[in-house]
């Protein structure tokens, strides 16, 4: 909101700089953005100048502010920050007829639509809809009725003879520096009272509203109105119209019509100022894609005291620029006049809150200053926001509102002193650092990514869970919880793919969700080079092995051995992995991850370049970590050698090595305490179909030396078991 | 969802409070928001506000991490671009 020094000078006399005044007020919760000198604004109301030019203030006015939309608004900031008298606007320019206090029997807003919702009575209570009879207006020249006092709280018209012509350079200055392009006197003239006192005002030409009436009242079905800006609009009944006896004039609100405009000719217009409901206009604005200064102050909610004091200073105005004469009084249809509401503020609550003490005196100024009602009650006050004031609901509100102008400053800079155990740490935290540094010592580097994912991202990683959707996502990109960290992880190597690097190894520890709760997951990804290129070594990709080495490497920082076994079909490995590079990784027989090639479908998905290998991994960390990790328990070392034997045996290429050592362990020979496969070769020699494998037994007993003779025996037994059992042949 | 509330400021660091650009010239940088718990919140999840008093604050560490390392463009932390996660070794 911008607004000239110049002109918040007519309301308060602060003698101190721009500079000063931003900084101050940036402390009290009105923050400047900016600040501008301008030398050639010098044209002062009244006809003088100032030699010194003007400073434009640009704050930053929060939502729940409209009240310092406005000069007079900042002006009663700058008054209560420096304590200093201000120029009440109601005062400056009291409309006739006002200043009887309202009639207790009148309704108390109960529906809250002006922002003093009165606590305890029922929501919703029906407001009449029933026309209004029309107030007829002196000298009878325009009938005024409100037939949606719901939509439309308060119309206040007046009529005023004018020659249309252009404005003084103290207007013309003013309103350019705004923000506000200079039109005619009129027009200038509400938008002068727009920036001046933060009501929005209308003109129409009073020779163009038939009847002459104005109807204030819903939208008909089908209804059109070509608004100001030349476009034709097609209305809605829950839109509101100014009309005239025959048709719609100007959306309430929102926008004036073109036909009822005023131009060089009119010699007669009518002027507005009105109350309008924020959630119509909000509406209606949005439906015609309409956004105007008028409809956003309307939008956060209007002062409905306000239009009187608005008209009365836009007749002023149009007197004083000799634009014309006023043509009988202002009439102000206000069939409902509402009763603010007032608010108990709690002396300890203040001081319990802010954790320091206002002085009482304090407290009276600074509400009095802002423009609330403040009576002394028993334990400390009854307090009136007034109309503007859209914010003030309850005592915490008014509590903000001490304690910023007291000053923050004045807050103790200590710590707070907390006598308490200090919490458990999560042992999840301790858990996930172990890992990340195990995948870091591999050569990985972490990953971050989001949470939230495409759903088409999300799919194949689902398995047989349904999605977890967003009701309401920010867009498409974020509609669903993922339920694994691959697609991000994924994203990313496509991401330093398309950046020209090469060799990728990226690892994500964060969360993963399904419709039966949420876990948290390791996730790794590995393309490229197995090790870092170096002159030394000969250069090789990553393969399985690799990346299933990592994944040992991670479990066994818990004390876990993972068993690797094809993924059965159906399962998110399945179908993510490469059949023959893909293996679901079991612990105790429960499967709590999954390692192998990804899917070049996916990848392509992901605009990762086409045949590139990338290996993928994930492990549920809580599974790995949960539950008891076996109690060690040392084991002595053995007192007799071992015996080594080297078998060469001919298998089918189908058979893997689970089955082969799976056969081996279920039919071993005591002796037997380890089985290594160390070789397995196909090719010159080999015939179609089958592998020649090479496997590693060593024997060995506890209470002697083997002989030569029982290890070939042993030795002979295994081979047996794998020709008998799975037509292996020994080369 | 706090009243009252306050924000905290650090002077800009590039220009040094004198203004510029990246601060709009006011000299501060906004880095942390807080307040005092709103009563709404409380009653909204079962607390009595009479009987609790709540404080809350929140930064967001990427911003933090951009100002005090100078990375342009905040989205440098999600894209994870290994030329910029390995310029934070180990």
């Amino acid at each position: 909101m911008k607004v000239l020094l110049s002109w918040v000078r007519e309301f308060v006399d602060i003698d101190e700089t721009a500079e000063a005044i931003g900084r101050r007020l940036s402390l009290r919760g009105l923050a400047l953005e900016g600040l501008d000198h301008l030398p050639q604004n010098t044209a002062r109301p009244g006809g003088g100048t100032d030699a010194g030019g003007d400073w434009l203030l640009d704050f930053d006015v929060t939502a729940n502010r409209p009240d310092c939309l406005s000069v007079a608004g900042v002006a009663r900031e700058i008054a209560t920050v420096y304590g200093l008298p201000f120029r009440e606007p109601a005062q400056r320019w009291p409309a006739a007829g006002r200043g009887a206090a309202p009639d207790p029997r009148d309704i108390a807003d109960p529906t809250g639509l002006l922002g003093w919702p009165i606590a305890g009575t029922e929501p919703a209570l029906a407001v009449p809809v029933t026309p209004v009879a029309p107030t007829p207006a002196v000298g009878g020249a325009l009938p005024i009725s409100i037939h949606a006092p719901d939509l439309c709280a308060r119309y206040v018209g007046a009529l005023a003879d004018v020659t249309i012509g252009p404005s003084p350079a103290w207007i013309t200055e003013r309103l350019t520096a705004c923000g506000v392009r200079p039109i005619s006197n009129i027009v200038d003239i509400t938008n002068y009272v727009l920036l001046e006192v933060g009501h929005p005002m209308h003109a129409f030409d009073y020779t163009t509203l038939a009847g002459p009436a104005i109807v204030v009242r819903q939208a008909r079905e089908g209804e059109t109105l070509t608004t100001l800006d030349g476009k034709a609009r097609t209305l809605t009944t829950d839109m509101l119209v100014i009309a005239d006896a025959e048709r719609p004039t100007a959306l309430g609100g929102v926008m004036g019509g073109a036909d009822s405009e005023v131009t060089s000719t009119t010699r007669r217009i009518v002027f507005e100022a009105a109350w309008f409901k924020p959630q119509m206009v909000r509406a209606t604005a949005k439906a015609l894609g309409l956004r105007t200064e008028a409809s956003m102050r309307f939008e956060r909610g209007a002062d409905v005291t306000a239009p009187p004091v608005a008209m009365t200073r836009a007749l002023a105005l149009v007197e004083e620029l000799g634009a014309g004469t006023a043509v009988g009084g202002m009439i102000d249809v206000y069939p409902q006049p509402r009763v603010p509401r007032t608010i108990a503020l709690d002396r300890d609550r203040i001081s319990g809150l802010l954790g320091m003490t206002v002085p009482d005196a304090e407290v009276t100024r600074i509400l009095t200053s802002l423009g609330f009602g403040v009576d002394a009650a028993a334990h400390g006050w009854l307090v009136t926001p007034p109309a503007w004031r859209v914010d003030q609901h309850r005592g915490v509100d008014l509590i903000e509102e001490v304690g910023r102008h007291y000053g923050f400053e004045h807050l103790p800079a200590t710590f707070p002193g907390v006598q308490q155990a200090p919490a458990a740490s999560d042992p999840r935290i301790a858990r996930d650092t172990r890992a990340r540094r195990v995948a870091l010592a591999r050569g990985f580097s972490e990953a971050i990514s989001f949470a939230f994912i495409e759903a088409a991202a999300a799919a194949p990683f689902t398995g047989t869970d349904a999605p977890v959707a967003l009701a309401n996502p920010l867009s498409e990109k974020f509609a669903v919880m993922r339920p694994s960290l691959l697609p991000g992880l994924i994203q990313a190597v496509s991401h330093n793919r398309r950046h020209g690097r090469r060799d990728i190894q990226l690892f994500e520890i964060g969360t993963r969700f399904s419709p039966r709760g949420e876990s948290r997951v390791l996730a790794l990804a590995w393309t490229g080079l197995a090790t870092p290129d170096h002159w030394s070594g000969a250069r090789r990709d990553v393969d399985f092995f690799d990346m299933s080495g990592a994944v040992e490497q991670i479990a066994s920082v818990f004390d876990r051995v993972l068993t690797p076994v094809v993924p059965e079909p159906g399962t998110v490995a399945a179908s993510v992995l490469v059949p023959g590079r893909a293996a679901t990784l079991l612990l105790n027989d429960v499967a709590v991850g999954f390692a192998g090639q990804l899917d070049a479908a996916i990848a392509d998905a992901h605009d990762v370049p086409a045949n590139d290998v990338i290996y993928v991994a994930e492990v549920d960390l809580d599974a790995l970590s949960g539950g008891d990790t076996s109690q060690r328990h040392a084991t002595s070392l053995p007192r007799f050698p071992a015996a080594v034997r080297d078998v060469a045996l001919l298998v089918d290429d189908a058979l893997s090595a689970a089955t082969v050592r799976g056969t081996i362990q279920a039919h071993a020979p005591a002796a037997l305490v380890s089985v290594v496969e160390f070789d397995r070769y196909q090719g010159k020699g080999i015939p179609e179909g089958k592998v020649s494998l090479a496997l590693r037994l060593t024997f060995q007993s506890a209470e002697r030396t083997l002989t030569d003779a029982e290890v070939e025996a042993a030795t002979s037994a295994v081979v047996q078991v794998l020709s008998s059992q799975l037509g292996a042949v020994r080369r | 969802y706090t009243e009252p509330s306050a924000e905290v400021d650090i002077r800009c660091i590039r220009c040094g409070g004198d203004g510029c650009a990246m601060c709009k010239r006011t000299g501060w940088i906004e880095i942390l928001g807080s307040g005092m718990v709103h009563p709404a919140v409380f009653e909204h999840v079962g607390y009595d506000p009479n009987e609790v008093t709540g404080f809350a604050f929140g930064m967001g560490i990427e911003r933090v991490a951009l100002l005090k390392w100078g990375v342009e463009d905040i989205r440098l932390f999600y894209e994870n671009d290994l030329r910029f996660l390995e310029q934070f070794g180990r």
